[in-house]
Formats: structure tokens, C-alpha cells, sequence
């Protein structure tokens, strides 16, 4: 297996990366260039489409760096018109098994961003102290739908596939 | 308070007081020899104590703690034909027995040589056998008296009870020292395996080139010498380990701080690991705010080398292996997770014994940890694991950051300053 490209790189450059092409992505989408303000003013069009695309920058990475990743759910919280830039970004991530690894690659990319996205959109974030929050689920237990894996089926608020091994 | 009561309540806590100094000892081998005297102490009233261990090698009583008498009268009793002695059959079944005034020479003569002392001709004698539950041997204690009738019978299970407690200390003295004796027939075992696999693969090698070099292309021919190499670095690994544990047990390990940038320490150890593994993602997560740190470069990055080494060869190709750094308001933490076979929980407070190892199948002789811990704790640090079977392992270390200070970080040079 090749060495994964992405991961070789030092940890704490990614982030900034991801942030900045989630809100290229926006930019491009609404076709407007203060993408920054209209989040800071918590316009969920604005929000939505940086939050898709951040999570599934953070799905590739997850991904990409184990294989024991399978795939990446992204929670929706609540309704689109209810969205404001301080509601975590909830993660599902399907995994074979969650291991020691995992847990601590997670914590360190989730710190990171959380430090860049503050960065961005202070003053509001200054205080944010959890913004990506990704949850793992164990195979036996989503084939299972045990715990966090029934809201990836849920008919009410259903989760969005983000990123997938397949 | 009558002063009868006041006299119980001392003894009480005195005894109390031996029952702990039991417990609570460490150095088995030093607190042996002493444990009678200590015993005395505490039991006004008896003359002399004398503790005999059992030698199942031997099948002898020996007296390895004595008290107010002298232990160069002592002899081994032989307990060959234990039916033949009055101590072998009362050890034999494991009875207490008392012997006072007329009796008690005959059983005298079996603990002391002839023409034992004066000064410990008893009259009164009391023997206990010290057998555990599952009904294992250890020896018996023995308390003298130089007047007959000097016995109460209130002191009786005081004495059983301390019998028992000292059964169990010289147990677990024994045990300890047949499993240090162990560790030690393991390690030689181990040491002549790991030191063989490569030594073979050198002298076959070696001895190919020699006797048939023309016959192999150069490409094979520096194949061999990468191999020859490779398997040398191995040797010397294993040498650089014990040499380490020598010093470490000799109190030679120097440490030698000076200003270091961890960010650097990690970046080479990081670089070389990708070097010897192209099958693990190796994930490095390091703020960019780590203060310049005093420590000692070489060794600080010894452990760290020691734990991606571990992390590499108990991980499963493909996995990821994870350094993180986190800046503490007094200390730098640094771990190193993996996705390995992890560690049940019974053996994560053994694994920073030496000569230690979970699993004795893979290559390593168990001093990488212990060496690691040595060198965090001599620098102020701590080192530590988490880990469950089946989900992998983090270790972390951590150094003080006493006498750091924050680097004037220059750019034009990627962020990495001078230190180190």
C-alpha cells in the first residue's frame, strides 16, 4: 500500500486547508465573494453548503488515513433555517473498529480545525469550544442500527452520506 | 483508665504496628533477616524467636530469622524421615504444638546443636507451622521461653496469626525471587535467540560473497551487503538495549539538557520511521507554539524512536500511527498511538518492567520500555499507556517545561529555528 499522500503531511497544515476550500466551495455556489461575513451574519444557504463541504474534506481525511474508515455520515442538527455558525458539525463515522489511532487522530484534527475556524470567523467563534464532533460507530454495531448508527437511517432527519470506501 | 486496659490497647497497636511493617515491605530479602527481632518486639514475655523456612529442594527447616538467641547454635532440620521427628510430624501435618519443662529437650535437640547456649535453654516452646490454605509449606516459627508455664494462652492466636502473616511474607519473597530468577533464564534464552537469527543471516551471507562472489551479479551482491548490513544494525540495536540496562542498573544513564525544538526531534524521528516502513500511515499533529525545551535531544528522541518502533512492529500494515504533541501549562505531552493488537489491562502496569513482554514470540528483548521510562523520569517526566485488546495502543510521555522558552520563529526558515 502506498504511504497516503495526505497523511504524510504535518497534521496541523490540513485544517487550514480544509477550511479554505469549504469556503471557496460557497464562494463559487452563491457566486459571491464575502462568503466570511454572510456566515458571520449565520446565513444558513451560506452555512449549509461550508459545513457539507468541510465534512467531507474531514470524511477524505478520515479515509484516507485508516482503512478501517468505511464511510462518513453528516448529522443534520436541525432545519436549514435554524442553522447559525456556532451548531457543531456532527460526524457519523462508520468505522471496522475504533482504535486507539482513531481516537487520537480525530481529537487532534478536531482540535485543529476548531482553532482555525475560531481564527475565521472571531469574534462570534472566540468561545466556541466544540465545532467538528465526530462520533464513531463500530460495524457490529451499525449493521445492528445500535446507538448512533439509527440516526444514519432516520426518516425524520436522515443523515448525509459525506464520504464512502466504496 | 485502668492501667491493665491502657497496657492492652498499647499492645494492640504495637502488634498492629508489626502487621503493617509486614505488609507494607518492600525489599523482602533485607526485611527477612530482621523480621524475628521485629516479631520480638512485640510479644513481651517470650525469650527467644527463631523463624525456619522450608527448603523443598532439601527437604530441611532452616532458620533464616532469629531473636534473642544466638544462630550459630541453630541447625537445619532434616525433614527427610519427617515421621522420625517430633517438628517433622507436627510440620507434617501442620499442628501447632507446646512443649514445656520435661519435654521440651527432646525437642530442643532437634533445632540446636549440641551444647547449645545458656543463654537460651529454654523451658517453655512453641512451635507453628507455616502452611498456606492450599496447604503449601513454608516453615515454622518457633518462640522460647526460659521459664516453664511463661505461656498465655491469650497470646495463641496473636502467634497464628503472625505465623500466618509471616507464611505469606516469605511466600511472596519466594515467588519474587523465582520470578527475577525467571526473567533472568527467559532473557538469556531470549538474548541467544535474537542475537543467533541475525548472526546467522550475517555469517550466510558473508560466507556466500566469500566463496562464490564472481558467481553473483553486482545488483545481488549489494543485495547481500544491504542484508548483512541491515541484520549488524539489528545486532547492534540489541547490544545498545542491555549496555542501556547496564547503565540504567549501575545509575550511569547520563542525561545532558540543553535547548531543544521538539517540532525538530519528532520531524527526524518521524522521517526516519517513514524510512523503515513504507506500510503505515504515520500522522504527525504538533501546534505550532511549542517553546523551546530543555532536554536531552539524543535521548529525548531514543524514546521516541522506541515507541514508533513498537508501534510499526505490533501494528498491521495500513495502519495509522498517530504522534501528538499537546503543550500543557507545565508540560509537554507527547504520544504515540497505533491500531495494533493492544494490551490487556493486566499486562499495562508490567510493561515498563525490564526484561518484560507481553508477547514472547516477536523480536525484542523488553528493555526498550524500561530504558524509555528511565530516560523520561531522569528528565522530570512520566510515561504512560492506555490501551484494550483489539483497539490499539497510545503511549505517552511528557517533559517538563521548566526553563522553556517560546522561539522567535523565522519564517524564511519554515517555522524551524536553530535549537537542536
Amino acid at each position: 500500500m502506498e504511504v497516503c499522500k495526505v497523511c504524510s503531511k504535518i497534521l496541523s497544515n490540513i485544517p487550514n486547508d480544509m477550511l479554505e476550500v469549504s469556503l471557496k466551495y460557497c464562494r463559487e455556489k452563491l457566486g459571491r465573494a464575502d462568503i466570511v461575513d454572510l456566515l458571520k451574519k449565520n446565513d444558513s444557504e451560506a452555512i449549509g453548503y461550508f459545513r457539507y463541504r468541510l465534512a467531507e474534506k474531514v470524511g477524505v481525511y478520515l479515509g484516507e488515513a485508516s482503512e478501517l474508515v468505511k464511510e462518513v455520515f453528516l448529522i443534520m442538527d436541525t432545519q436549514d433555517e435554524e442553522l447559525t455558525i456556532t451548531l457543531p458539525l456532527t460526524l457519523i463515522v462508520r468505522v471496522e473498529k475504533y482504535t486507539a489511532a482513531l481516537a487520537s487522530v480525530v481529537e487532534a484534527l478536531e482540535a485543529t480545525i476548531l482553532e482555525e475556524y475560531r481564527k475565521i470567523l472571531s469574534p462570534t467563534c472566540d468561545h466556541l469550544l466544540v465545532y467538528v464532533n465526530s462520533c464513531f460507530v463500530e460495524e457490529e454495531d451499525f449493521l445492528r442500527r445500535r446507538g448512533l448508527a439509527v440516526a444514519v437511517g432516520s426518516l425524520h432527519n436522515p443523515a448525509t452520506r459525506v464520504w464512502s470506501r466504496e | 483508665m485502668r492501667p491493665n486496659h491502657r497496657h492492652g490497647q498499647v499492645q494492640r497497636r504495637s502488634r498492629s504496628i508489626f502487621f503493617r511493617k509486614l505488609v507494607e515491605a518492600f525489599d523482602l530479602d533485607g526485611f527477612l533477616p530482621g523480621l524475628a527481632s521485629l516479631l520480638l518486639d512485640n510479644v513481651p514475655g517470650v525469650d527467644s524467636i527463631v523463624v525456619f523456612l522450608y527448603d523443598d529442594s532439601k527437604k530441611q527447616l532452616v532458620p533464616v530469622s532469629v531473636s534473642g538467641c544466638s544462630k550459630e547454635g541453630l541447625r537445619e532440620i532434616n525433614l527427610d524421615h519427617g515421621g522420625l521427628s517430633v517438628v517433622g510430624k507436627f510440620f507434617e501435618t501442620g499442628r501447632t504444638f507446646l512443649r514445656a519443662k520435661k519435654q521440651v529437650a527432646k525437642v530442643v535437640a532437634q533445632f540446636f546443636y549440641p551444647g547449645y547456649p545458656e543463654d537460651c535453654r529454654p523451658e517453655s516452646l512453641l512451635c507453628i507451622p507455616m502452611v498456606l490454605n492450599d496447604g503449601t509449606r513454608i516453615g515454622c516459627l518457633l518462640f522460647l521461653w526460659a521459664h516453664p508455664n511463661s505461656i498465655f494462652l491469650k497470646d495463641l492466636a496473636f502467634f497464628k496469626r503472625a505465623a500466618r502473616m509471616i507464611g505469606l511474607f516469605a511466600y511472596k519473597a519466594k515467588t519474587l525471587a523465582q520470578s527475577q530468577e525467571k526473567k533472568h533464564s527467559n532473557l538469556v534464552c531470549t538474548l541467544s535467540h535474537e542475537l543467533r537469527t541475525p548472526l546467522t543471516c550475517i555469517k550466510g551471507y558473508a560466507t556466500t560473497l566469500l566463496n562464490g562472489g564472481e558467481h553473483w551479479s553486482p545488483d545481488e551482491q549489494r543485495e547481500f551487503l544491504k542484508i548483512i548490513d541491515s541484520e549488524t544494525n539489528t545486532m547492534k540495536e540489541l547490544i545498545d538495549d542491555l549496555l542501556e540496562s547496564s547503565m540504567i542498573e549501575s545509575g550511569l544513564l547520563s542525561i545532558r539538557k540543553e535547548p531543544v525544538l521538539l517540532q525538530r526531534i519528532v520531524g527526524k524521528a518521524v522521517d526516519d520511521a517513514r524510512l523503515r516502513t513504507a506500510k503505515h500511515n504515520i500522522v504527525v499533529s504538533m501546534p505550532a507554539d511549542i517553546p523551546v525545551m530543555e532536554a536531552d535531544p539524543g535521548r529525548t528522541r531514543q524514546v521516541l524512536d522506541n515507541l514508533l518502533d513498537n508501534a510499526i512492529k505490533y501494528s498491521p500494515d495500513g495502519g495509522l500511527i498517530v504522534i501528538q504533541c499537546n503543550v500543557g501549562e507545565k508540560e509537554v505531552t507527547l504520544s504515540v498511538a497505533d491500531e495494533g493488537m493492544g494490551i490487556a489491562p493486566e499486562h499495562l502496569n508490567r510493561l515498563f518492567e525490564k526484561f518484560y513482554r507481553v508477547k514472547s514470540e516477536l523480536a525484542g528483548t523488553g528493555l526498550g520500555l524500561p530504558v524509555a521510562r528511565e530516560i523520561v523520569e531522569k528528565q522530570g517526566g512520566r510515561i504512560w499507556a492506555r490501551s484494550a485488546p483489539g483497539k490499539g495502543s497510545t503511549f505517552y510521555f511528557t517533559l517538563p517545561l521548566a526553563g522553556a522558552s517560546y522561539p522567535d520563529i523565522d519564517e524564511d526558515q519554515s517555522g524551524v529555528p536553530h535549537p537542536a
